[in-house]
């Protein structure tokens, strides 16, 4: 059994699905309003007034760049809090990807293609991001956004060996939308991250959780000040 | 001898121009007085976010470098000098600090970092740096006198996109890239205004993973762990800035551990350089008289780290130099006679390579509020221990300017007749017989060489455009005759394969270089700042092959913008745009000879004041167009590349409207 592998990347199917998401994702921006232009002020009173943390499960709906692995189910977890007219986010999502064990290798060091084993990683990406949203009080609510971070990656080999704890930048958009039921917002979200390796590692994520807000502490609102 | 005719001319009009103007203060502590387009501001400097010099350089207007690998840097300036030039001249609050070895200026062992910088500037011609040091212009570092308890620094991290990431464990040939830092520096000290007392260090780090440069260093470097570069550079300086008096003295010393790449060789010296040095100034001003002491001195000592091929045996490379100058001046006009001597000795293995080289100089200035003149004569006699010698070289110089309230304009004639060499020259090595081993084969000296000179003429001239616009433009034209050059050749029979350069001294070589630009520029407080040029040059060998792949070697045009600004609450941003025309490297045989394509560069910053200002963090997109470099055929593959900066300052940035 081989697997071939894209001459190019990203594939024609991932290409036509990331134009659709990107595409989603500028409507999206389009629609999705300020929540200073709701509000009589440009600012709020106080900065940074609260945390929305959200938490959410998701899988990888396409992926490419990396023949090689299997993703798994992702966690995630979200904060954000009002800024500049938008909110300011931090995100961190753990998965594993299961590495196959019969992938043939593109090209060995002796020219000749042969079959390798890829490790099992374990991935983290931290992210930070800054995105809009649609009227803080309706039972609707819709936002979009763009993230960048780095994308850490553990591959399961001995504890000496090269290259078995990596890291990667990765960037992209973002789109949540959801329901607001009392102090509880449901949402989805779909986010299209590229991790900027040669081949480019692209992944389109869908991801469904809750999210709830707390005042910001004070230590916190020192911080982000 | 015709150079000299133009000399004589422009000496014999200078005393006429004495007749204008009104009479000004002498500024005798002025470093450098001339005006420069290639300069930045404090502001513009701190919207880049670089930690480093040679990242600085780089990306300064038309201050040309040259690397091969990113990790060294050669000062070209304007290319007047070809690919080989004379070091430039690192004048830092004015001292000069003497930094050059193996050809190349060693920026990061220089006492300060980006985040110190007031001003830089550079000033393109041939000049004299103290005794017998003749150099290619000079970059003016201008630092703040801090004042009370102080302590500032900054951190970076390059990271190069690009990387295989996962996908090395299924295409073994998927090249890595680079990873660079992290680069830090740190100072504290005190200072009253007129008094500062520092401390400082510099630090650095280079993960040399690009598969281009780790597939050298594999070549040389025996030992089986990651090639990485690094380096650790202390220093401490004490400076007295007063009316009257004024004092700096500088103290340093830099380890690193390096892969020195050169041309010649083709590959990367596993090497350890330990770099200690101590440069200083004193001058005492009492009206009519000034009197000025200069000196420095330093030791580089180079040795081996596990090699598979034969390195050059340890070696070391001392020099210092002394300088007193008296200065009279009488209302308009202004008389400086110096005398000092430089001294240095080259030693390896048993082997010592000592010269002396007393020197005097005079100089006949005039400045009045409109024009202003100069002319200098500088002499020095190259000797041996035994100070038998008949060698005498000449530096000669004459300016002439006029300010006015539209603009000024400025000529220069400088010319040089002789040797001057350098310590950290590798044609300076030739002549004693410095062994390169198995790094560089053949360095061998030619023997008896003729007298070398070197003429050069510029122009620059400004004019306020409209409000806050200057336009500006600026040539140089320089003739050399006589002068030993390299004379290098690449055959790579396949147009691939490992980098095996042919290197030999040749003399007698001639030709001249014409170096013109023009630009604009809009420099205003709390307002975008704009600079633009258009640079380009022309050489002629005269059939001088030799010459012609000497000189040449860079883009003969080139365009470059820049703007930055600092917004009020903090938010800084700077951006850059270049094209350099297609060019070819001239030392390639057929067929590894190919056109290298016209390259566009464009890179941004955009940052913010933390911490009421105390801080910045800035994120840089570096080579945003995702090209390989092709500046050198050994360079590497050079990806979009996105550095973070901090930078804690002692004073805060923060300005409100």
């Amino acid at each position: 059994m081989t697997e071939s592998i894209p001459t190019s990347f990203p594939s024609r199917s991932f290409r036509t699905i990331g134009s659709h998401i990107l595409l989603i994702w500028g409507v999206s921006v389009l629609l999705t309003s300020p929540v200073s232009a709701q509000s009589a002020s440009p600012l709020p009173a106080e900065e940074f007034p609260s945390l929305r943390i959200g938490v959410s499960g998701g899988f990888v709906f396409r992926e490419s760049g990396m023949p090689g692995w299997t993703p798994g189910a992702d966690a995630r977890l979200s904060v954000d809090t009002p800024y500049a007219g938008g909110r300011l986010r931090i995100d961190g999502a753990y998965r594993a990807w299961s590495g196959s064990e019969d992938v043939q290798a593109t090209i060995e060091r002796d020219g000749s293609r042969g079959t390798v084993t890829t490790p099992d990683v374990r991935v983290v990406d931290i992210l930070a991001g800054w995105g809009l949203s649609n009227a803080p009080d309706a039972p609707i609510f819709l936002e979009a956004g763009l993230l960048l971070g780095n994308r850490f990656m553990l591959f399961d080999l001995p504890a000496e060996a090269a290259g078995r704890l990596e890291s990667e930048m990765l960037a992209g958009p973002w789109v949540r939308f959801g329901r607001i039921t009392g102090p509880i917002r449901l949402f989805g979200e779909i986010r299209a991250l590229r991790v900027l390796t040669n081949p480019r590692w692209d992944t389109i994520g869908i991801s469904a959780g809750m999210a709830f807000e707390v005042s910001t502490p004070g230590w916190i609102r020192w911080v982000l000040r | 001898m015709k150079n000299w005719i133009g000399i004589a001319v422009v000496v014999s009009l200078l005393p006429f121009s004495a007749a204008f103007g009104q009479a000004v203060t002498h500024d005798r502590h002025a470093a450098v007085t001339e005006w420069s387009p290639w300069s930045m501001s404090g502001s513009e400097i701190q919207a880049t976010g670089s930690v480093r010099l040679s990242e600085l350089f780089r990306m300064m207007p038309a201050l040309e470098t040259w690397s091969s690998d990113r990790y060294t840097h050669r000062i070209l300036g304007l290319g007047l000098g070809g690919l080989h030039p004379a070091p430039v001249d690192i004048l830092l609050d004015g001292v000069s600090i003497p930094s050059f070895l193996i050809d190349r200026v060693l920026t990061e062992s220089l006492p300060v970092s980006p985040g110190d910088l007031t001003a830089l500037s550079y000033h393109p011609g041939l000049r004299m740096a103290g005794p017998a040091r003749s150099t290619d212009g000079t970059i003016a570092l201008e630092t703040s006198m801090r004042t009370g308890w102080h302590a500032s620094g900054a951190l970076a991290v390059i990271n190069e996109t690009g990387d295989p990431g996962p996908a090395r464990h299924t295409d073994a040939l998927a090249n890595n890239v680079d990873r660079s830092g992290p680069a830090t520096w740190l100072r504290t000290g005190w200072g009253n205004g007129t008094w500062l007392i520092q401390t400082g260090v510099n630090t650095d780090l280079h993960h040399l993973t690009d598969e281009r440069i780790s597939g050298r260093v594999r070549g040389t470097y025996s030992e089986i762990v990651q090639p990485v570069i690094t380096q650790f550079a202390p220093f401490a300086q004490i400076r007295r800035s007063g009316e009257r008096l004024r004092l700096h003295l500088l103290a340093g010393q830099s380890r690193r551990k390096d892969f020195i790449y050169h041309e010649a060789a083709g590959r990367e010296w596993p090497a350890r350089l330990r770099r200690t040095w101590a440069a200083g100034a004193l001058e005492r001003d009492t009206g009519m008289l000034g009197l000025s002491l200069r000196g420095d001195a330093s030791r580089n000592s180079l040795s081996n780290r596990p090699s598979f091929i034969e390195l050059p045996a340890p070696l070391a490379v001392e020099e210092a130099s002394l300088e007193g100058a008296l200065d009279m001046s009488w209302s308009l006009v202004s008389l400086k006679f110096s005398a000092g001597a430089r001294a240095w000795q080259i030693s390896q293995e048993g082997l010592e390579y000592v010269q002396l080289i007393p020197t005097a100089s005079v100089s006949v200035s005039h400045a009045g509020s409109a024009w202003s003149s100069r002319i200098a004569i500088h002499g020095a006699q190259l000797a041996d221990t035994s100070w038998q010698s008949s060698d005498y070289s000449w530096h000669a110089s004459a300016s002439i300017s006029h300010r006015g309230s539209n603009g000024q304009l400025s000529l220069e004639l400088a010319g040089t007749q002789g040797h001057f060499p350098e310590p950290g020259n590798l044609l300076t090595w030739s002549k004693p017989g410095i062994e390169l081993g198995d790094w560089i084969p053949g360095n061998e000296s030619i023997g008896a060489e003729s007298t070398p000179q070197t003429l050069e003429l510029g122009m620059t001239a400004k004019r306020v455009l409209s409000g806050s616009w200057h336009g500006w433009a600026q040539a140089h034209i320089r003739t050399f005759n006589g002068h030993v050059m390299p004379d290098r050749t690449i055959n790579q029979r396949f147009g691939i394969g490992p980098l095996l350069p042919e290197w030999r001294w040749s003399s007698d070589h001639a030709g001249w270089l014409f170096s013109r630009a023009i630009g604009l520029e809009r420099l205003e407080d709390e307002r975008i700042a704009w600079r633009a040029f258009f640079q380009f040059y022309h050489v002629s060998s005269q059939g001088d092959d030799v010459y012609f792949r000497h000189q040449t070697g860079f883009p003969r045009h080139r365009f470059q913008l820049m703007a930055s600004d600092k917004r009020p609450g903090g938010v800084l941003w700077m951006t850059r745009l270049g094209y350099s025309s297609s060019w070819t490297w001239p030392e390639y045989r057929e067929p590894a000879r190919r056109v290298i394509p016209a390259d566009i560069t464009a890179e941004a910053t955009i940052g913010k004041s933390l911490f009421s200002g105390y801080a910045d963090a800035l994120i840089s997109l570096l080579n945003i167009p995702n090209r390989a470099l092709g500046n050198h055929p050994a360079g590497v593959e050079e990806q979009l590349a996105i550095r973070l900066t901090l930078s804690i300052t002692p004073v805060s940035r923060i300005h409100t409207p």
